[in-house]
């Protein structure tokens, strides 16, 4: 079953004289427990498309379902998590992470139980009370992630979740995501420019196209999982590399 | 502490001169009177100084109080309503080139001589500040943490709560400091239109009593409170907004860099050197 579905959505923007044309008749399935990665030139619309699937921008066609309800119904919303890590400053990380419970109203004893108990799951409960000016970068985007998880574990969205990092932390934090997606049986659809991020963590790719976005390209990345970083030397995953620069060279 | 020596000895220079230039000119002390007569005179009669001080103070705290609670409600009423702010906006502004001691005699008239026209006063000037600073604290919030909220569905309240109150602390600070200042001040001037007791009703006295030296000491008695206020706003803000605590930091973060130290060796070091 599709955990999301996203058929024939277009979106444009109103500008001075006419309207501008962001997403022309995309459509995205992501079965449950699946990783599907989107790939595009900056500027493309991916953003558009995620704050459309989260209900922050309205979108002009189509019809978007998770679990098979419609997105207008209430229970439309997924973790999203933004480019930036977006910690609120005057929150220790333990705090920003009882954000998520008690946005939903989950009473504020339980979602500190539920926040401690994530943290511990997942390693970082000695963080538990550093304001985010205190963490590094990618300690920052771990909380984030978590944040993004306990929010909602069914489906999640992640913007280019590790483009502000440095490549060494960035695998680490591949390694991270990966590890809550198996233990949690979670659903992942994530943006991304990074070619290699795409092959090591999704199960399928969408190449979009250049403004209006449209889909170029659905690649399935059959690689073993768990995956490893030296799998992508292997002979499938360069075959896979190699069509995905064809595919976007064509957007140019 | 190393560069307020250069202005403290400039302060004592001056105080020095003009002690010297008093008892050197002969000038008569309800004139101008020395330093050394105005210290004397503060001390000998501490007893009457206290007995001023307490309304006074009273005064600007209930004022300076009900402008707080005031200036919060206008505030987010302006941020959660357009059309409030349409209103009200043009009218803040405006009622900025208002001097607000002319209406002092005008509230005597309406509510008396008692505590109320001077409450009313003192919450009318210290109102602007906070309301106007708390409202730019609210416009200057990062448009991606209202987007972040929005994608959790997170409503009105939620989003003051989570978000609007605590990243505005800042801004809010900062109107209260220059609202704090405003409040001695303003209780002062309140009490020149007529009471029994206060600083104000000290201060017109003595000066028309000609009792200069007391005038003087007066005026060193309102300073003196208007920077305990100050100071007193500033150890809250200090209290209150344990996150951005920003000058220190920034040196630290730069020498962790510099010497590749891992970050939690590194805080918990750094934690207990702060709170020792």
């Amino acid at each position: 079953m599709n955990r999301l579905s996203v058929k024939n959505v277009s979106k444009s923007f109103p500008t001075l004289d006419k309207s501008l044309n962001v997403i022309d008749n995309i459509s995205i399935d992501v079965a449950e427990n699946e990783i599907v990665g989107i790939i595009g030139p900056s500027g493309c619309g991916k953003t558009t498309l995620f704050n459309i699937i989260s209900k922050v921008l309205p979108y002009d066609s189509g019809k978007i379902t998770i679990d098979s309800k419609d997105l207008d119904s209430k229970h439309g919303i997924c973790g999203y998590m933004f480019q930036e890590p977006l910690l609120f400053p005057w929150m220790k990380a333990l705090q920003n992470i009882m954000l998520s419970y008690e946005v939903k109203s989950i009473p504020k004893e339980k979602a500190k139980g539920n926040a401690i108990s994530l943290l511990e799951d997942f390693g970082l409960s000695q963080f538990a009370n550093y304001y985010p000016y205190q963490l590094s970068g990618g300690m920052k985007q771990r909380i984030a992630l978590l944040r993004t998880v306990a929010f909602n574990s069914k489906l999640l969205l992640l913007d280019e979740p590790f483009g502000s990092i440095d490549a060494i932390t960035r695998l680490d934090l591949h390694y991270y995501l990966l590890e809550i997606w198996k233990k949690l049986n979670l659903t992942i659809l994530f943006t991304t420019h990074d070619i290699r991020e795409a092959i090591l963590l999704a199960d399928r790719i969408y190449v979009l196209s250049k403004q209006p976005a449209t889909v170029v390209d659905i690649i399935k990345v059959e690689l073993d999982r768990p995956r490893k970083i030296e799998q992508l030397t292997t002979k499938k995953a360069v075959a896979i590399e190699k069509r995905l620069i064809q595919s976007l060279k064509h957007t140019q | 502490m190393k560069k307020y020596i250069t202005s403290v000895a400039f302060f004592l220079l001056f105080v020095f001169i003009w002690q010297i230039a008093v008892n050197f000119l002969k000038i008569e002390k309800w004139i101008l009177p020395s330093p050394l007569q105005i210290l004397n005179s503060l001390l000998e009669s501490k007893e009457l100084f206290v007995y001023h001080l307490l309304p006074t103070l009273f005064e600007a705290f209930l004022g300076l109080f009900i402008s707080v609670i005031l200036a919060i409600i206008v505030a987010l009423a302006m941020k959660l309503s357009r059309l409030f702010y349409n209103i009200i906006y043009p009218f803040l502004i405006l009622s900025q080139t208002i001097p607000f001691i002319v209406i002092a005699p005008l509230l005597s008239v309406w509510f008396g001589f008692g505590l109320i026209p001077k409450v009313i006063l003192i919450a009318i000037v210290c109102f602007f500040p906070i309301t106007l600073n708390l409202f730019a604290g609210f416009e200057a919030i990062d448009h991606s943490f209202i987007s972040l909220l929005d994608s959790m569905g997170a409503n009105k309240i939620k989003k003051i709560k989570f978000l609007y109150w605590p990243s505005s602390l800042p801004y809010f600070f900062s109107g209260l400091k220059i609202a704090a200042s405003y409040s001695i001040i303003s209780a002062v001037v309140s009490e020149w239109v007529g009471t029994d007791r206060g600083l104000g009703i000290l201060l017109i006295r003595s000066s028309k009593s000609y009792v200069t030296d007391r005038v003087f000491a007066t005026i060193l008695v309102i300073t003196f409170l208007s920077i305990l206020l100050v100071l007193l706003v500033e150890t809250l803000q200090y209290i209150s907004i344990p996150w951005s605590q920003n000058n220190k930091i920034l040196k630290r973060s730069k020498y962790v860099k510099k010497n590749n130290i891992s970050y939690p060796d590194f805080y918990r070091n750094f934690n207990r050197s702060l709170f020792l």
